[in-house]
């Protein structure tokens, strides 16, 4: 399997900031612990696995953005849409630009701020989600899908 | 164009089904009037249950309206919040008549039209009760729509009759899913398509005609995999109850709790056995009188003793073949052959598939051919993995099954034991699965078969370039080493997807699909196929 394309360098930063931002459900164990441990008189030592879960957790997702970042793919052609994700556990997909039924730009804040856009491909069965790319290559996607689908068909 | 209402005998059926679905108001309702004698409580619910029970089937039949237009079918529903479906005559997927056995003197049917729409659970427009005639007309207005040509969205896919030659494509047009909801916008080349079609003699290539024969409708009632469980039960049960039970108690208790006991399980057993039976008149009935006829493009099913039900299909609709069969009708050489469509088409709502047929004996492939177009009419050359790879798939289910048994065997002492013929099953399957793979490529026909086994059941997968929706390989860290991969292709199955995967494939056999599916250049403007000589 040859190179594919990667993700611009800044989604990174978006990764880290999702990393942090979804710890934030890791307070509520904290606050069952606290709650159970002082008015419950549940054993002590549920409050330092809470507070471990909240620093570790995010802490993991952290040290991983790089690997994720170096394996993590994508390619954009005429013909099709590659993804690749995963090191220890690899997966690379394709899906043929005849086969897409619609091509969704998504922009959440973090993106946002980061000017990128994540965009989501669906066929009529299955749907792939590139994390995020320039504004510029949705918009190469969006406009070989759409040339696809005024001028070629697929006839074989 | 006028709006039509289905048959007035509608209003009984709904009468009645309404009556089964809320006989648990009745007897709340009856209960409460007994019980609390204040009178206006028991008139507010005697006028809600009225209300509810008896006059909102009468208000839904009065609201409920459909028209056969020239181009479309309308429907009507809804009371406060009216609902107006069109579905385009070209769009529909797949149309299903059932006739239900009191329907029958009436000359009545219920008429089930679907399209690829993503609905959930719904059919795009049910017409509960309408006279057998109105299906006629529903086929010959689709047909003049199609002859005209006139609706510019329409495909023309429904034009081309499938070729004899193998070389030519099945299809001349995208697959039918994907133009669900998107517009098709007609481009030069679509008409030229059009025109093509139009252009060629209507070959006489798609004439079958199967019916189902008793010997083989019961065999395949017998040989269900959903009668086991109660076999098991009984076969296994029955004896080491009647062994057990007397010896336990006849020397502890009295005589009398033993003899209870033993009715106890008489009548566990006969329950079983009823059940068992039940399964096996349901696949019977259901099946009863199955046949599939094809003509030129149109493939139509019919099946059913109480309740016939009849299925319209194109072959252009077919999303994939899949030939299925288990270990057990393995034995007696029976395959089912079924079509993944785009819409749901069969009775369950478990069953997305459209069953082709029930019972394949001998000359599978062919008759796959003859039904769909689909295969060479022989069974491809598999490219199979190396046997060794079989040893993965047998440890995974393995090591799964595991996960269970070891807590059953440690928390439910003397009992747990038996939890280690789940191990043992595991290894079975694992093994089984793991003989059960390949995959081959035809690029003439630019189709792809692949094989897999799952739950005792060995599946094939006979699927065409175009209704492949993606391939994805999967690969662990340890695989790379040894140059194995997981295939994965998603194919569109009634509403949702079909994954269908191939494990510890050799990495070479999984790319060399991957590239097929991908790189393959196979966008080029469309040509007029010529006919050969």
């Amino acid at each position: 399997m040859d190179q594919l394309e990667k993700l611009p360098e800044r989604i990174k930063t978006v990764w880290r900031a999702d990393a942090v931002a979804d710890a934030g459900w890791l307070l509520v164990p904290l606050a069952a612990a606290i709650y159970v441990v002082y008015w419950r008189h549940w054993p002590v030592w549920l409050l330092p696995l809470a507070g471990a879960l909240l620093v570790i957790v995010p802490l993991v997702q952290l040290v991983l953005v790089p690997y994720r970042y170096t394996f993590t793919g994508y390619r954009i052609r005429p013909e099709s849409v590659e993804l690749r994700s995963g090191f220890i556990f690899r997966k690379q997909e394709s899906i043929p630009t005849t086969r897409i039924q619609n091509v969704t730009i998504e922009q959440g804040p973090l993106l946002r701020w980061q000017k990128l856009q994540a965009v989501r491909v669906a066929t009529a069965s299955t749907s792939a989600k590139i994390d995020g790319v320039e504004p510029a290559e949705a918009e190469r996607l969006r406009a070989a899908i759409l040339k696809l689908a005024l001028e070629v068909r697929d006839d074989r | 164009m006028t709006a039509r209402h289905v048959h007035p005998l509608t209003l009984l059926f709904n009468w009645g089904r309404s009556l089964r679905d809320n006989w648990v108001l009745l007897l709340l309702m009856l209960l409460q009037t007994n019980w609390i004698m204040a009178r206006w409580w028991a008139l507010l619910l005697a006028g809600l249950y009225i209300a509810g029970v008896v006059l909102l089937p009468v208000v839904r039949y009065v609201t409920f309206t459909y028209a056969l237009e020239d181009d479309m079918i309308v429907v009507h529903s809804g009371i406060f919040e009216r609902k107006h479906t069109h579905i385009p005559y070209a769009r529909i997927q797949t149309i299903q008549q059932k006739q239900a056995w009191y329907m029958r003197p009436f000359h009545l049917m219920a008429l089930i039209i679907e399209t690829a729409g993503h609905q959930e659970d719904e059919p795009e427009a049910e017409l509960n009760a309408v006279p057998v005639a109105v299906y006629d007309e529903l086929t010959a207005k689709q047909q003049a729509s199609r002859q005209r040509g006139s609706s510019p969205a329409e495909e023309p896919a429904d034009q081309v009759s499938a070729p004899a030659d193998p070389a030519e494509p099945k299809h001349s047009a995208p697959p039918a899913a994907p133009d669900e909801g998107s517009a098709t916008t007609p481009t030069l080349d679509s008409i030229a398509a059009m025109l093509a079609a139009s252009d060629r003699p209507a070959t006489v290539s798609g004439e079958a005609h199967y019916k189902i024969n008793g010997r083989d409708l019961n065999l395949y009632a017998l040989t269900s995999l959903s009668l086991f469980p109660f076999l098991i039960a009984i076969v296994l049960g029955y004896p080491k109850i009647a062994a057990e039970i007397p010896a336990r108690f006849t020397a502890q208790v009295s005589r009398g709790v033993a003899s209870a006991l033993l009715i106890l399980a008489g009548v566990l057993i006969g329950l079983l056995v009823l059940l068992a039976l039940i399964t096996y008149l349901r696949l019977l009935t259901r099946f009863y009188g199955f046949t599939i006829t094809r003509t030129g493009d149109d493939i139509t099913t019919q099946r059913g003793l109480l309740s016939r039900n009849t299925v319209t299909t194109k072959v252009q609709r077919i999303q994939a073949v899949r030939l299925s069969q288990s270990i057990l009708r393995r034995l007696f050489h029976l395959t089912t052959i079924q079509a993944l469509l785009a819409s749901r088409a069969a009775e369950d709502e478990s069953d997305d598939e459209l069953v082709l047929l029930p019972v394949s004996r001998t000359a599978t492939w062919q008759q796959v051919k003859a039904l769909t177009g689909y295969g060479t009419g022989a069974a491809p050359e598999w490219q199979r993995p190396p046997r060794r790879t079989q040893w993965y798939q047998l440890r995974n289910a393995f090591l799964l099954s595991l996960v269970p048994t070891i807590p059953l065997m440690i928390w439910l002492r003397p009992w747990g034991y038996g939890a280690l013929l789940l191990p043992l099953a595991a290894i079975w399957q694992g093994w089984y699965a793991g003989a059960h793979r390949g995959v081959s490529i035809d690029r003439q026909r630019d189709e792809l078969y692949a094989l897999h086994g799952r739950w005792f059941t060995q599946a094939t997968l006979i699927a065409d370039h175009q209704q492949i929706q993606s391939v994805a390989l999967h690969q662990s860290i340890w695989m790379r080493s040894r140059h194995l991969a997981h295939l994965e292709i998603n194919v569109r199955r009634g509403n949702s997807n079909d994954e269908f995967a191939i494990r510890y494939l050799p990495e070479d056999a999984a790319v060399n699909v991957y590239q097929w599916f991908t790189e393959e250049q196979r966008i080029h403007v469309v040509t007029t196929p010529v006919p050969e000589p």
